[in-house]
């Protein structure tokens, strides 16, 4: 593999492939935070509306806050690596013909929306 | 496992309101066969006292013969009791007549007690124990600790390091290496990624907490209502009972029938402290982490040990009795439940896993405060 294919390998795996699938893990367990937690108070709710569902509810939302906050970080560290090799592209003649053999990588980064949050 | 309550098990148990709503209607329904029993038996000791004491006044114009007469319902019986008979009359008119008054006090007090639907006070009494489905707690619990599984991966080795780390991965060293230098430096993006498993062990203690706090309100939930139904189950049975000692009770010499139940020694309401200790040994944060967190729904058994309580239901023999003793006891029930659940806001988990000593509530309180330290670094390309 030539130095050039593993410069340009490199960044725009990490931005079209490694990232997103970071950023996708963690959307998908701060859905399921949001999954659970809102049939879970529900139901402490009918326990005569127990306090301990309002600890469940809080802790659950510091969890989904900083999952979320993870997939952000992932989503924004995604879309700036492809913006800096996209920059790359279009500046340095190697990389722009190493671009033109990679279609794959035209384009945004395919990233989650933002997961849901509790209603809790 | 074999069901005691008819269900089939293995978490696809009908909601605990299918098992109580016909438990309580029989027990109501028993209830007023028992009062009309008591209303009727009560008519004729009052007849039998009258009878004894003319006849013994006047015994050239009064006698007490024995008559036959029949209680109704559906444990229904006949008994023997003295009546007062006028001598010139024929007897058979005044045992005629008292046997209408037996029927028509027995329906007028069984009438009385169900037209007040008991089973409705008993059903409004135990509310806050049916009402929540533990079956849809139970897949929280197991969702929350799949999550928590998965954070503790994150810490132990995904590749969470700095670039010139032997474990980091192939494209971050190629990364640094190639970087453009048309850019400014990635050294946020590096510092970000090398902490990802410190933030995550954070995380994976408090997801740890919440799938063994969520655990044990189910399995709080769970027994609250295994005790719900084994109660109402053995306060049916002895309404039962009393009816069957009514049935049996064949002498004039108003013995009240207080016959006591075969098996006297139930296990009963959990106490409240025992349910929550029970709760947090089961299921504490390390359990969370170790694997698929195996609650089991379906209202078999209890999860947790039962401590032995008397309920009054069980000895009393009378319908008021008997419904005195199970609205005590449901109303046990709804504060054992509040006991137990505000005790797992409090006790400390008894395998903390790091994650802290405090209760759950103080727990979740100081997540809350150190919400900076637990955000990731910025990162800044």
């Amino acid at each position: 593999m030539s130095e050039i294919d593993m410069k340009m390998s490199a960044i725009y795996t990490a931005a079209h492939d490694v990232l997103p699938q970071k950023a996708r893990d963690f959307w998908f367990y701060a859905e399921e935070v949001t999954g659970a937690i809102d049939p879970l108070t529900r139901e402490v709710a009918l326990a005569g509306n127990h306090p301990i569902g309002g600890d469940l509810a809080d802790l659950s939302v510091e969890l989904f806050w900083h999952l979320r906050e993870m997939e952000r970080t992932f989503k924004d560290s995604a879309t700036g690596l492809d913006d800096i090799a996209d920059d790359f592209v279009a500046v340095d003649g190697e990389a722009k013909a190493w671009f033109e053999k990679h279609q794959e990588y035209v384009g945004e980064p395919d990233l989650p929306s933002d997961a849901t949050a509790p209603e809790v | 496992m074999a069901d005691d309550y008819g269900g089939t098990g293995g978490g696809q148990s009908s909601p605990v309101i299918d098992k109580l709503d016909p438990l309580f209607t029989d027990i109501a329904d028993f209830l007023g066969e028992l009062a009309g029993n008591e209303a009727a038996h009560a008519l004729l000791v009052e007849e039998r006292t009258d009878a004894h004491e003319k006849s013994v006044e006047d015994d050239s114009k009064y006698s007490c013969p024995l008559g036959d007469f029949t209680f109704p319902g559906t444990y229904g019986f006949t008994v023997q009791s003295r009546f007062l008979h006028t001598v010139g009359q024929a007897p058979g008119d005044r045992e005629r007549d008292l046997q209408e008054e037996v029927t028509a006090a027995w329906q007028n007090a069984y009438d009385e007690w169900t037209t007040g639907s008991p089973e409705s006070g008993y059903m409004t009494l135990s509310q806050n124990v049916w009402e929540p489905d533990p079956v849809a707690m139970e897949g929280a619990a197991r969702d929350l600790s799949f999550l928590a599984q998965w954070l503790h991966e994150q810490v132990a080795g995904a590749g969470w390091v700095a670039t010139d780390d032997k474990a980091a991965p192939e494209w971050l060293v190629e990364l640094e290496k190639g970087w453009p230098a048309t850019s400014k430096g990635p050294e946020s993006f590096y510092a970000f990624w090398d902490d990802v498993n410190d933030k995550c062990a954070h995380y994976r203690d408090a997801a740890a907490r919440l799938t063994a706090t969520s655990a044990q309100v189910f399995a709080v939930v769970n027994d609250c209502q295994t005790n719900a139904v084994d109660l109402a189950k053995k306060t049916k049975a002895r309404v039962k009972e009393a009816l069957k000692q009514w049935q049996q009770w064949g002498d004039d010499s108003g013995t009240w029938p207080t016959g006591e139940m075969e098996d006297s020694a139930l296990p009963e309401i959990l106490g409240a402290a025992s349910l929550a200790t029970g709760a947090i040994s089961l299921y504490g944060p390390a359990a969370a982490v170790a694997g698929p967190i195996s609650v089991g729904a379906g209202l078999l058994s209890y999860a947790v040990p039962a401590e032995m309580a008397e309920v009054e239901a069980l000895k009393a023999a009378t319908a008021t009795g008997i419904d005195q003793g199970l609205v005590e006891a449901l109303n046990t029930l709804d504060s054992t439940l509040e006991k137990a659940l505000s005790s797992l806001q409090t006790e400390p988990p008894k395998d903390a896993l790091g994650t802290g000593t405090e209760g759950f509530s103080e727990y979740t309180a100081r997540v809350a405060g150190d919400r900076k330290d637990w955000s990731p670094p910025e990162v800044s390309l």
